[in-house]
């Protein structure tokens, strides 16, 4: 997400890759920072995923551990520190589910997701809130553009962890169907995200 | 297993991107991606999109506790460094391949290169799992540990609650306490106050005699006062009064010459009744007129024009 950075994001303190370099020398105030920047995400998204607080707060303490032990693999350059942490937790939320898969999965309204969104930035980095917020809008904006069936399948195999035959079972669709849905909803979404990119380097340019 | 063509998975980068395909099939595309630029690329184009799909979920603060543990555990490693397993060094039993064209050699070799690798693995794969197994164990004693707080902290609460309300019990009763003494002190000093009323009045040499009313006085007013002749105590008796409207008070007066003297206020009782016991500055014959006025609370100075009762000594 190095490329849908604010200008705010710029001047910020700390780059994540600088953070993740100074983890794989063992430096725990790094793996802090990261922590503070990137947990309320992690927590959220698995709150969401496996509907417990409990378990929730295991993928956030796992995760960060993770981070914490594999940092020497994070291979700079290659690839987003926030997306690889959010990866890591994805993972780990699937595994969960899969092992508990009795547990029904749904899928939230638009106003469920309004009502948890707006928990208040109690932190004291400024810069960091504010990457947060556009994150936060930038996808919004774009789910909010793709059609609400493509939407529906692509929130069921991210937050709901079902493969592309469980979703098809769950909506009583052709695989096929699914899988175009799937492709389409991320192929738009890829774009809507690459046209805003351009906008904004237009912008700051 | 079919080398797949780029067509087929990159129908399924989609889906392997979102974690949504099964094991076997996310294995095929992983392998595939691995080893082709295209299909690479392809699942890299999407990385901002899964990257940031978790921001849909909103932002929410884990509990401190969370922290506070990872730390912990992060601390306690650290305290006992385990040297992680990739950087662990290469066993020493791998030797680097020597020249020559022998294939029976250079088989052998690959054999124990790829036996020792396997070991290497196995024995960080074991690792693994020892110290897997050891952090859910440690994980279900915290658990454990943080129950029994929780249970503890929740009877320390209770306790709490019983020794506040013990308190709050003792503080009533000691109020109680302190209220009973005052009344019995009360009740011991107006029957004191009784006693010395009645051996006074009954005494031989006490002397009495009524307190004429004026037409202010009620009808039914009437007032009688006691003395000894060379004493300075007056006793009141004084019956048919209405209590004093609010702002004003009777007073007792006590003239000699041009000179009167306040004496004290009575307070007359909701039965119309008022005893009035004083000692006055000098001996009772030293004065030659008694008088009872209804005056402001506030003018102890001279006695007003409303005289209820009065008696030439």
């Amino acid at each position: 997400m190095s490329q849908i950075r604010t200008s705010a994001a710029d001047s910020s303190a700390l780059d994540d890759e600088v953070l993740i370099s100074r983890v794989a020398r063992r430096d725990s105030s790094a793996l802090e920072h990261l922590y503070d920047r990137y947990a309320r995400i992690v927590y959220a998204t698995a709150l969401r995923m496996l509907g417990n607080t409990e378990l929730a707060e295991d993928i956030v303490q796992e995760t960060f551990w993770r981070v914490w032990r594999r940092s020497t693999s994070f291979t700079i350059g290659r690839g987003q520190v926030a997306g690889w942490i959010f990866g890591i937790a994805h993972n780990l939320c699937i595994d969960e589910l899969r092992r508990q898969r009795s547990r029904p999965v749904t899928v939230q309204s638009e106003q469920e997701e309004q009502a948890i969104l707006e928990q208040p930035d109690l932190r004291g980095d400024v810069a960091d809130a504010a990457i947060e917020r556009e994150r936060r809008r930038i996808i919004l904006q774009a789910l909010a553009q793709i059609p609400p069936e493509q939407r529906e399948v692509l929130e069921l195999a991210y937050f709901g962890g079902l493969s592309q035959s469980e979703i098809a079972q769950r909506l009583n669709s052709p695989i096929g169907t699914v899988k175009t849905r799937t492709r389409l909803a991320l192929q738009k979404m890829r774009d809507l995200l690459h046209d805003q990119r351009i906008g904004a380097e237009d912008l700051h340019d | 297993m079919t080398l797949s063509t780029c067509d087929e998975i990159i129908e399924l980068i989609p889906a392997f991107v979102l974690g949504a395909l099964d094991a076997d099939e996310a294995a095929r595309v992983a392998t595939h991606v691995a080893a082709c630029p295209r299909c690479r690329a392809e699942a890299e184009s999407f990385r901002d999109v899964v990257g940031l799909l978790p921001y849909a979920a909103g932002a929410l603060e884990p509990p401190p506790h969370v922290k506070r543990q990872l730390f912990a555990r992060i601390a306690a490693v650290s305290e006992n460094p385990v040297a992680p397993a990739a950087q662990r060094p290469q066993r020493s039993t791998v030797r680097p391949p020597v020249s020559g064209g022998w294939v029976v050699p250079a088989l052998t070799l690959m054999l124990a290169l790829i036996i020792g690798f396997g070991a290497a693995m196995l024995e960080a794969r074991g690792r693994a799992d020892q110290l897997a197994a050891e952090l859910a164990a440690n994980r279900q004693t915290l658990r454990s540990m943080e129950a029994q707080i929780a249970e503890l902290r929740q009877t320390a609460q209770a306790v709490e609650a019983q020794l506040i309300a013990a308190q709050r019990e003792l503080e009533e009763t000691r109020t109680q306490l302190v209220a009973s003494q005052r009344e019995l002190q009360e009740m011991q000093a107006s029957g004191g106050k009784d006693e010395q009323l009645v051996s006074f009045i009954a005494a031989p040499q006490t002397v009495s005699r009524p307190l004429g009313t004026t037409e202010r006085a009620p009808e039914q007013a009437s007032a009688r006062m006691f003395m000894q002749p060379g004493h300075n105590r007056l006793v009141l008796l004084i019956y048919g009064l209405k209590s004093a409207e609010p702002g004003k008070v009777y007073r007792l007066w006590l003239a000699k010459g041009d000179q009167a003297i306040a004496i004290g206020t009575v307070t007359v009782g909701p039965d119309g009744v008022a005893e009035f016991v004083v000692d006055a500055p000098e001996p009772m014959d030293a004065y030659d007129q008694v008088m009872i006025t209804l005056d402001e609370v506030d003018t102890a100075a001279r006695p007003s024009e409303e005289v209820i009762f009065e008696a030439n000594l």
